[in-house]
């Protein structure tokens, strides 16, 4: 079956006056219909990059897409014209951002924005029909439809995320966005958002990339996982293969062993030493070779390619005995 | 204030059925009281200044020549007095309003309509754009604009026409840059992003994401730039540059008095207090009108 998304080689530079940023350096992956992929990394990875991208929304003369192809339902993202792209924003492809306090417009009634989506996208419903559907979408998130007159500041931020995945599955898109969609509300909010978004899902069947740097997260609502790390892709699978699975990448290994295990008697946390490299100054070689405590002298000369074995990736030397990709 | 909550609470229970956005802002607008004394007295001055022929004769009170009723002091016969020539203060005052009140409004909407097109398309789209339009805009504010005003009208001529076209030169760079900073900080925000996220045109993003958004310093602008052009008109005609010295105008009427102001003080103090009032009832309305735009300055 054709993938949903497809995502080639894709190269993504920011363009500061004194250097130039490289945030996606050669970034590979698929995602089938229906499927949810993680995407994990720490901060300046990449993830939020790589999302814009697709939605071809990066800021104006500064970022640019260098190289690659984004394959959206057989179009391709990269060559399709401003006024294409806006046709497909909302309709194809919609994303939910960060903070919900910030991404609803405060002087607007919430029902009109959901409605407005549909305005723009659905040309072929009339007013009242509108108004209709709106309703229903509200009881889709769980709001009562009575609370569509109100602002965004009469609710509070569990609800204003509810509003803002209601804006953007409005439409009914194949493939939805999730940048960090919980890391601003509180935990127990945190969950209902996460059965909601899981739930819409299976009934609208949407392809979901949901991007965090919460592992407990992604174990939880993932089919799939992508581990960035300065603008790569160095470990990919499906979600038994990075968190059942014995063989990782030394930066996942890291990463698990960041997590605070409620189970065992460890009275210190390990940390990966030192931090993401500059990514205007990217490292020769395998870019996480300054941190990593298995690198040997080869990893700082020669840039590895990801090595497979069935559906799991890893991007190391360690697993070159595994199928070469390209 | 109290009244006025329970009244509002009692009256209109959970609002399920769709009231239109101007409907309240129109209500939380009226609570504010400031704001109602601003409108009441806008109105009162509009009333009397369209109305003025309710109250006088515009030929016979406040053009014609008197000589035998010259410098009569305020009294039953003449309500505000007269002036040097006979003519009858308060209906110069009323019909003067007129001139401030139409010239200043079509003004203000010129500029305002000028200013808000170059500093939105100045503040979106930047680069470029922005640069030019506003290095335009720049050469503009370089001049002192009651220069600016003066040599225009001097190159075009007396006129009502003439003196808005001004008037609108000298203050569209001042709408454009507030607008344009208004523009700019409500650009950057998430929700501008997440209205391009669902495919939303830049000129509705601008109109109905944005403008909305930067209204408040907008309004504040027109209100004071109301009241300042009120006062360039008179200044204007202060010095013989604005209208006719026949027609009434609080500028001139200030200027003839001013020869007069030891004995007569009431030829200076009712044109100046009429523009007092006016200046003060833009600066109310604006004030109230932006609290009641802001949703979150509710209650």
């Amino acid at each position: 079956m054709e993938h949903l998304l497809e995502i080639k080689n894709l190269h993504v530079i920011y363009r500061g006056d004194e250097a130039t940023v490289h945030a996606v350096n050669g970034l590979d992956f698929t995602l089938d219909r229906g499927a949810t992929l993680g995407l994990v990394g720490e901060t300046g990875a990449g993830k939020t990059t790589t999302a814009l991208s697709v939605m071809r929304l990066l800021p104006d003369r500064i970022g640019t897409i260098e190289e690659g192809q984004i394959l959206l339902d057989g179009i391709d993202i990269t060559k399709a014209s401003e006024g294409d792209m806006r046709v497909l924003r909302g309709s194809l492809v919609s994303m939910i951002f960060q903070d919900p306090m910030t991404s609803l417009n405060p002087t607007i009634r919430v029902g009109e924005q959901v409605g407005e989506v549909l305005e723009l996208h659905r040309k072929d419903l009339s007013k009242e029909e509108i108004e209709k559907k709106v309703d229903e979408i509200f009881q889709l998130v769980g709001l009562p439809a009575e609370r569509k007159m109100d602002y965004p500041h009469q609710f509070s931020g569990g609800m204003r995320q509810r509003i803002v995945i209601a804006i953007a599955l409005a439409c009914e898109p194949k493939l939805l966005l999730a940048d960090e969609p919980t890391t601003a509300l509180d935990v127990t909010i945190q969950a209902q958002v996460l059965d909601l978004m899981q739930e819409l899902k299976e009934k609208l069947n949407t392809s979901t990339i949901l991007i965090t740097h919460d592992l407990g997260i992604v174990a939880e609502t993932c089919d799939q996982v992508a581990i960035m790390y300065a603008g790569e892709i160095i470990e990919i699978g499906l979600a038994e293969d990075i968190f059942e699975a014995e063989d990782h990448h030394p930066y996942t290994v890291g990463l698990f062993g960041s997590i605070p295990d409620l189970s065992k008697k460890e009275r210190r946390l390990h940390p990966i030493d030192g931090m993401m490299p500059d990514p205007s100054d990217l490292p020769s070689g395998c870019k996480f070779h300054t941190r990593c405590p298995r690198a040997a002298e080869q990893c700082s000369l020669q840039a590895q390619p990801l090595y497979q074995r069935g559906t799991h990736g890893i991007r190391c030397r360690l697993y070159a005995d595994w199928e070469k990709q390209q | 204030m109290e009244n006025t909550k329970t009244k509002e609470a009692g009256g209109m229970p959970a609002p399920t059925k769709k009231n239109s956005q101007l409907k309240t802002i129109g209500k939380r607008y009226l609570k504010n009281r400031l704001a109602v004394f601003g409108l009441v007295l806008f109105l009162v001055l509009i009333i009397l200044s369209l109305g003025a022929g309710l109250f006088a004769d515009y030929e016979a009170d406040a053009i014609t020549h008197n000589m035998q009723a010259r410098l009569q002091p305020p009294g039953a016969d003449h309500l505000f007095g007269t002036d040097r020539y006979g003519r009858d203060v308060f209906a110069r005052v009323l019909f003067g309003g007129r001139i401030s009140l139409l010239v200043g409004t079509l003004t203000i909407l010129i500029s305002l309509a000028g200013g808000s097109l170059i500093g939105a398309a100045a503040g979106y789209y930047g680069g470029k754009v922005d640069n030019i339009l506003m290095r335009i805009m720049d050469v503009f504010l370089a001049i002192p604009s009651i220069l600016l005003a003066i040599s225009i009208v001097a190159a075009l001529g007396n006129g009502m026409m003439n003196l808005m076209i001004a008037l609108s030169v000298s203050s569209v760079p001042r709408f454009a840059r507030i607008v344009r900073s208004s523009i700019l900080t409500v650009k950057g925000q998430d929700f501008v992003e997440a209205a391009r996220a669902y495919g939303c045109r830049n000129r509705k993003i601008i109109l109905y994401h944005i403008l909305p958004n930067a209204i408040g310093p907008i309004i504040v602008q027109a209100t004071l730039s109301m009241a300042n052009t009120i006062l360039m008109i008179s200044s204007l005609s202060f010095v013989g540059l604005g209208l006719p010295s026949s027609i009434p105008e609080w500028g001139s009427m200030l200027s003839e008095a001013k020869e007069f102001m030891r004995y007569d003080p009431y030829l200076i103090a009712f044109p100046g207090i009429a523009i007092v009032l006016a200046v003060m009832a833009f600066n109310l309305i604006g004030d109230g009108l932006r609290d009641a735009l802001d949703p979150k300055l509710r209650n």
